[in-house]
């Protein structure tokens, strides 16, 4: 089962082409990481998923319904919090609970205050005068407290603490192993999504350029400092599976599927010394191939 | 637990869990019989997903390390037994990262030859090693 099916998606802002036949599957159950730099259109993908935004075509499912057809009831089974998420300042965290709570079909008392004890958030408090860490944890507590199916987390824990980035990153794993209930967020913190997701796809230039397991494109995949005079480094570029290929101080640093052994015979290579990839590894290798 | 995740490092994540275990089991801080955090216990502790813990986990069943009775829980087994060529592998790969790590900080391989040959004669960080001639260095 998918939770979110995206076949061929794109998306125009005028001329500006965001997204261009994209394709994504986010396994029901799965904690799901989307990279990207800056403008790739994670928030566009995410703001298309919740309906806030019309794709200019493609078709795609969300929790098995078509895109752009869902009814309130399918997205109270979903939930999003955007980067900054906007409160009402005036209230009192407690007021606010309140407030939410009345109004969501699937909201759920108990684990708002599991949530609210385990922040320690001031119910007492106005929201205008909770801290930054604060204020995205009470974003994370809302959005858990509506049992979403499929929650959708933009740059989730930004600009937190290590302290509070911590029980924010265990509040979400905890709530996460919930059955049936899917993870998709946005991050431009590599380590975070390589530590709490299982699945990833990175967005560059408008589309999907890898996706799929974290620990099995990463093993399938290497980074090996070779030994070879500098006229080598076309034959290193065609050879296949060899996406990218940097100069190094004493010969070259090449990344791709390709094995040692298929380096090695590489006429002129004196050397290979390979080693494991980081997901970060993983996503400069990507975008710095394709310039 | 004082297991430690990097994120950075290039070594997948569950391998970092698998390889501290064991080496807490080879250390004798954990040993045969000790009971382990169960998975999503020790997910949420390290903050990682659960699934990177249970293929951890898994590893060290094949390694003989652990022994996960099915409702039981998982328990320390013993020291790892590994494969001859497994045991290579790892070498192999330990030998990689160190010269790896000799060559980003502008040392040549015979340079890091030298270092790990006075590391074995115990001298690993004394600087005038050289001239004080122990029996296994400075021919």
């Amino acid at each position: 089962m998918t939770a979110v099916s995206l076949s061929n998606l794109r998306k125009r802002f005028g001329r500006l082409t965001v997204l261009d036949g994209l394709d994504l599957d986010v396994p029901e159950g799965s904690i799901y990481g989307l990279l990207g730099l800056n403008g790739a259109g994670k928030t566009t993908l995410l703001r298309i998923l919740m309906g806030f935004l019309h794709p200019s075509g493609g078709e795609g499912t969300v929790l098995g319904r078509p895109l752009g057809k869902l009814t309130a009831a399918d997205r109270a089974r979903v939930a999003y919090v955007p980067d900054r998420p906007t409160f009402y300042e005036n209230m009192r965290v407690g007021d606010l609970l309140r407030f939410v709570g009345a109004l969501h079909p699937r909201w759920d008392a108990n684990a708002a205050r599991r949530f609210v004890d385990a922040f320690e958030l001031p119910l007492e408090r106005k929201v205008g005068a909770l801290s930054t860490g604060m204020r995205t944890q009470l974003g994370l507590a809302l959005a858990l407290s509506t049992q979403p199916e499929l929650l959708m987390l933009d740059e989730p824990a930004s600009g937190l603490d290590p302290v509070h980035r911590r029980r924010y990153l265990q509040v979400l794993l905890e709530a996460s192993a919930e059955p049936g209930r899917t993870v998709l967020l946005t991050s431009q913190d590599l380590g975070l999504v390589e530590q709490t997701c299982d699945h990833f796809a990175l967005v560059h230039e408008r589309r999907i350029q890898v996706a799929g397991p974290i620990t099995e494109i990463l093993e399938s995949q290497r980074r090996m400092l070779v030994q070879a005079p500098p006229e080598t480094g076309d034959a290193l570029r065609s050879l296949p599976g060899v996406r990218q290929v940097r100069d190094g101080s004493h010969g070259f640093l090449v990344t791709g599927t390709a094995l040692p052994d298929e380096v090695r015979q590489v006429a002129g290579v004196r050397a290979v010394q390979a080693e494991g990839l980081s997901l970060e590894d993983l996503f400069w290798s990507y975008v710095e191939a394709s310039g | 637990m004082w297991i430690r995740i990097d994120s950075h490092s290039g070594v997948a994540i569950y391998r970092q869990i698998a390889a501290q275990i064991e080496q807490a089991v080879l250390a004798g801080v954990l040993e045969s019989g000790d009971k382990l955090p169960g998975v999503r216990e020790l997910a949420v502790e390290l903050a990682v997903n659960p699934a990177t813990v249970v293929k951890a986990y898994d590893e060290l069943e094949q390694t003989g390390v652990i022994e996960q009775p099915r409702g039981r829980g998982t328990f320390i087994l013993g020291r790892p037994k590994l494969e001859e060529r497994e045991r290579r592998e790892r070498l192999q790969a330990a030998a990689a990262r160190f010269l790896g790590e000799a060559e980003r900080l502008g040392f040549t391989a015979s340079e890091a030859l030298r270092e790990l040959q006075r590391a074995v004669a115990g001298l690993g960080d004394a600087p005038k090693a050289d001239g004080e001639g122990e029996d296994h260095d400075g021919r």
